[in-house]
């Protein structure tokens, strides 16, 4: 009978060992100084990519402003002609 | 309770918290050092990558401020040309924009006047014609932007012309038993019988005879004169009223305004009466 209740409680430890690593696992996990790490990683590419947004914006909109820019310099050559021809007429 | 027992609920006790407390962290897949490491890379990744454009972008935002800076340039230069072939500054220039948005103003103000109210300032509309006709005389009103903004003011001028009346009148339904001489008797009329004639000429268009008028017939009561009106004052004759500056300005052209008002004046153009009212001919008309 001792013999018996000794395997038993054995096989039943043993059952709770292995139940135990089967749900917790043995793989390795980052600790919270990495997680942080990481945290801070994501934060400055999102912020990087925010920047890069803002400067594509003022960079359409240079490129608009120097369309008009150059539009302005068309008219005010227009104008030029047409003053000439008007002080000549 | 035996050791047998004992270790038998503890195991029992130890499945039911396993089962009740690590079963959450399971849900939350914790992450395993593998995903971590992919994950670090990629944000490290997306980082530099956006750094690299960032720094092409900025390149690229300087070459265009220094292309704007030189189209500034240029388009400056261009107009400091057109100042100098029109013998201005830009000052001047600036100044006659201020000139001609003032006009537009005054114009602006007088278009939200009725047609009796802007008869009454027509001096102010001829003031500010006037002006613009001065204006034009200037060299800058060979600018683009002033020709447009000149041929918008007179565009206002001509809006105003036409929402004015010709002149002011009331309106005089004829009763029976009155007479041309009786109805300019009335006090608020003219108080005065020898103006009828006033009253005949203004309506020749419903009057062909001074002694045949008819009950209900609408006239118009003549109060002031209109931009095209004149009335014969006491020692007018023709030539004197066409030289007249608000008239014709030029005594010469007598005959013009004769033709004009022929079929009120008669065959004599040398016989008019205090109190007529005559029509300007304008335009060459």
């Amino acid at each position: 009978m001792r013999i018996v209740t000794k395997a038993v409680l054995l096989f039943l430890v043993g059952l709770f060992v292995v139940s135990t690593f089967s749900f917790v696992g043995c793989t390795k996990h980052p600790n919270a100084q990495q997680l942080q790490a990481l945290e801070e990683q994501k934060n400055a590419a999102l912020a990087a990519e925010s920047t890069l947004e803002e400067r594509c914006r003022e960079k359409s909109r240079l490129e608009s402003q120097l369309n008009q820019k150059r539009k302005e310099l068309q008219d005010a050559k227009t104008e030029l002609e047409a003053v000439k021809q008007r002080l000549g007429q | 309770m035996n050791l047998f027992t004992k270790t038998l609920w503890a195991c029992i006790v130890l499945a039911l918290v396993m089962a009740t407390g690590f079963t959450p962290s399971l849900a939350q897949e914790k992450m395993t050092m593998k995903e971590y490491n992919q994950q670090m890379l990629d944000w490290q990744n997306r980082e530099r990558i956006a750094k690299d454009e960032m720094a092409k972008c900025d390149a690229e935002s300087e070459t265009l401020n220094a292309q704007i800076a030189e189209l500034d340039a240029q388009t400056k230069e261009t107009w400091n040309e057109i100042y100098a072939a029109l013998g201005v500054t830009e000052a001047d220039v600036n100044a006659y924009r201020g000139q001609l948005d003032d006009l537009d103003r005054q114009l602006s103000a007088l278009a939200a006047l009725s047609p009796e109210e802007l008869f009454q300032r027509r001096k102010e509309i001829d003031a500010i014609e006037q002006k613009l006709n001065e204006m034009k005389g200037s060299r800058i009103a060979l600018l683009t932007e002033m020709m447009n903004k000149i041929a918008g003011l007179e565009g206002k001028i001509a809006q105003l012309r036409a929402k004015m009346p010709k002149g002011l009148y009331d309106e005089y339904t004829v009763a029976r038993g009155d007479y041309l001489w009786r109805i300019s008797k009335k006090p608020d009329i003219y108080g005065d019988p020898m103006q009828w004639i006033r009253i005949y000429s203004y309506n020749r268009d419903q009057i062909k005879d001074a002694n045949l008028i008819y009950p209900d017939q609408i006239f118009k009561i003549h109060k002031e004169n209109g931009p095209d009106e004149y009335m014969v004052s006491r020692g007018d004759f023709l030539a004197k009223i066409a030289g007249n500056v608000d008239v014709m300005g030029d005594p010469t052209k007598w005959r013009q305004l004769y033709e004009a008002n022929k079929a009120a004046v008669g065959e004599e153009p040398s016989l008019i009466y205090p109190y007529q009212i005559l029509k300007i001919p304008r335009g060459g008309n």
